[in-house]
């Protein structure tokens, strides 16, 4: 599959001013974004998400590195994003428009006409229909992010460059923004989000990279990051005497024990089990999350930073590790492709 | 190309339009004419019809001026600095154009503004039946001219400067103070017996005539200018006059969109 972004060692510096010390936003970020991808860019906050998406799309120029958007080097303005569109973290608007005028504005800067039912269907995509002689600054956050939403996909963009766009949605319209994502995802559409919700980013990103402090922490297709590491059983069973230590006990009551195992441990657990009298209730496989896996990699990244500065050595040493390895543990049933389609 | 280049003229005609601020102000500027208009009414002599036209003008124009310069600020302040332009630049949308619609809008409803009053005084004069001043169309063509270049350098140091700021140095360290302070201090150094001071004023006087020199200035021929905005009548050299006023505002126009685009383009949009 052809690479729609490729990114080597991109820096990004803030230059500091009298009053404020230099930031150095993105310490040297690698990766790329294939065709077809719905690629989720994960971090804490202040990691430097935003700061890279601005850097794909030629909005701030990096201090090093190379950023390649469809094989060029992204310019403001240019040709190239006449099939390239950006849902910004925050949506500036001319606030003295209509919603349909914004729309209609934004679709006249391309060069390929849109057609009006183009721009009718997207704000019916949105529900935006009903609002569209309304002004922009009447409009509700939740509104103005629709509008948003609508405006980066008139242009049927074969990339989409999305920072936080759910961001003040409500409920119904995440659902709905989803699935336009997946059927445009299934169209050929390439996308590229930013999200802190990661149970969304879990059901429909493909890949992921987790960024901290602007550097590329975790890498992976999302499957693989998922299935390595500590996936475990959810175990409902009688008290029974001496449990395996590996055998975390979370909830204790006169009849019933509720804990979790490692995946690995599950037979000899059920053999010890019953050969001492237990009776096993509930077994239930736990994959891990997207969360567990999130919390736990910018936990380390911590740890690492403050092990570092108690060494003396400087905070932006490089993590161990950076891309999944093939899975350790067997693979495990309900692989997100049946969820993206 | 064209069609882009329209709709950015559009949504800045709309942003003139609908800005409250804008819209009290020019309330406001056209009612501040009739205050001169009055005092005018009291006399019917033909000559002071015609003074009366060339008082409307001359405070119509400042006026005009004034607040299309304000209306450039607000206007880069909204889209510039408020951060709209990366919703604009993330479509292939050049800074180019961008700049062009922006002045060509200003501009536009400038010249309209110009053309406004240029109508009433015509009608004006032909109420009264004084006979047609013949350069009265060039006293306008000039106007607009000189708003064409002042509002091109607003746009191309609003790209750096806040717009505030360079809205400031228009109105207080334009070309003209520079040059009245010049000649103020020549006049103090004259009159001043000590020698230090009279150095002191000589050279605060050079110093505001260099400044002069160097700042650009928003009319070309200002001997031709006034003369011409005395007599508002056209002589020999008229023609060739308003030839080199065209081809310096163009020549500015040019440059300044220019460099404010490449300037535009170089920044960082975030
Ligand atoms: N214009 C700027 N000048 C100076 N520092 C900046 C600028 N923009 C961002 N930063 C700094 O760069 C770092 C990364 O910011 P960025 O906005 O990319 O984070 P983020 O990952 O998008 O965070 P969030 O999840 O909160 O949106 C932060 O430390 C921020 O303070
Ligand atoms: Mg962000």
């Amino acid at each position: 599959m052809t690479a729609v972004l490729e990114v080597e060692g991109l820096r990004k510096r803030f230059r500091g001013t009298l009053f404020r010390r230099s930031v150095e936003a993105l310490k040297g970020v690698d990766f790329c974004v294939r065709r077809g991808d719905i690629f989720g860019l994960l971090g804490p906050n202040g990691a430097g998400k935003s700061t890279a998406m601005y850097c794909f799309l030629g909005l701030l120029r990096p201090t090093a590195g190379s950023v390649r958007l469809n094989g060029e080097r992204p310019e403001i303005g240019s040709a190239l994003f006449e099939k390239v569109a950006y849902l910004p973290e925050e949506p500036h608007y001319p606030l003295y428009l209509t919603v349909e005028e914004a729309l209609r504005y934004y679709a006249s800067l391309y060069d390929t006409p849109i057609p009006p039912h183009r721009l009718e269907a997207a704000l019916e995509e949105v529900g935006m229909a009903k609002w569209r002689k309304m002004r922009l600054t009447k409009c509700s956050k939740g509104m103005k992010q629709k509008l948003g939403i609508a405006a980066s996909l008139i242009n049927d963009p074969e990339v989409l460059f999305l920072d936080e766009p759910t961001r003040g949605l409500d409920p119904v319209i995440v659902k709905e923004f989803r699935d336009i994502l997946l059927k445009r995802n299934r169209r050929g559409t390439t996308v590229i989000l930013n999200s802190h919700v990661l149970s969304e980013v879990e059901m429909i990103c493909n890949r992921v990279a987790i960024l901290n402090k602007g550097e590329v922490i975790l890498d992976g297709e999302l499957e693989e990051i998922l299935r390595v590491g500590s996936n475990c059983y959810e175990i409902r069973c009688s008290p029974f005497t001496d449990p395996p230590p590996s055998f975390t006990v979370l909830q204790k009551t006169e009849t019933e024990w509720k804990g979790e195992l490692p995946a690995g441990e599950i037979e000899e657990f059920i053999h010890t089990l019953t050969a001492r009298g237990g009776t096993l209730f509930e077994c239930r496989f736990r994959k891990r999350t997207l969360e567990e896996v999130f919390v736990e990699r910018v936990r380390e990244g911590e740890e690492k930073t403050e092990e570092n500065a108690v060494l003396g050595t400087s905070a932006g040493a490089p993590f161990a590790s950076g891309t999944v390895d093939e899975g350790e543990e067997p693979a495990v049933g309900g692989s997100n492709e049946e969820e993206r389609g | 190309m064209k069609k882009r280049f329209l709709s950015n003229v559009k949504l800045q005609i709309l942003f003139l339009v609908r800005n409250r601020l804008l819209l009290v102000l020019a309330f406001f500027f056209s009612v501040m004419p009739l205050f001169f208009i009055i005092p005018f009414f009291l006399f019917t002599s033909a000559n002071l019809d015609f003074d009366f036209v060339r008082t409307l003008v001359e405070v119509a124009d400042g006026l005009i001026f004034l607040i299309l310069l304000i209306a450039a600020a607000m206007s880069l302040d909204h889209h510039k600095r408020q951060r709209l332009l990366k919703m604009v630049f993330t479509r292939p949308c050049s800074a180019e154009n961008y700049l062009a619609a922006n002045l060509a809008a200003l501009l536009f409803v400038g010249s309209l503004a110009y053309l406004l009053l240029f109508a009433g005084g015509c009608a004006f004069l032909f109420w009264k039946g004084v006979p047609f001043p013949t350069a009265f169309p060039v006293v306008i063509l000039n106007k607009i001219f000189s708003l064409a270049i002042a509002l091109s350098w607003v746009l191309l140091l609003g790209t750096f400067i806040h717009p505030a700021l360079v809205l400031m140095a228009f109105l207080f360290l334009n070309e003209q103070s520079f040059y009245q302070l010049a000649v103020v201090a020549k006049g103090v150094a004259q009159t001043l017996a000590h020698p230090w001071g009279k150095l002191a004023a000589r050279t605060v006087s050079a110093i505001s005539h260099a400044i002069y020199v160097i700042l650009p200035s928003f009319v070309p021929l200002r001997r031709f200018q006034e003369t011409l905005e005395r007599t508002y009548r056209w002589e020999d050299g008229t023609g060739a006059a308003l030839l080199y006023i065209f081809a310096y505002t163009l020549a500015t126009v040019i440059f300044c969109h220019r460099t404010a685009s490449a300037i535009l383009r170089r920044q960082e949009h975030s």
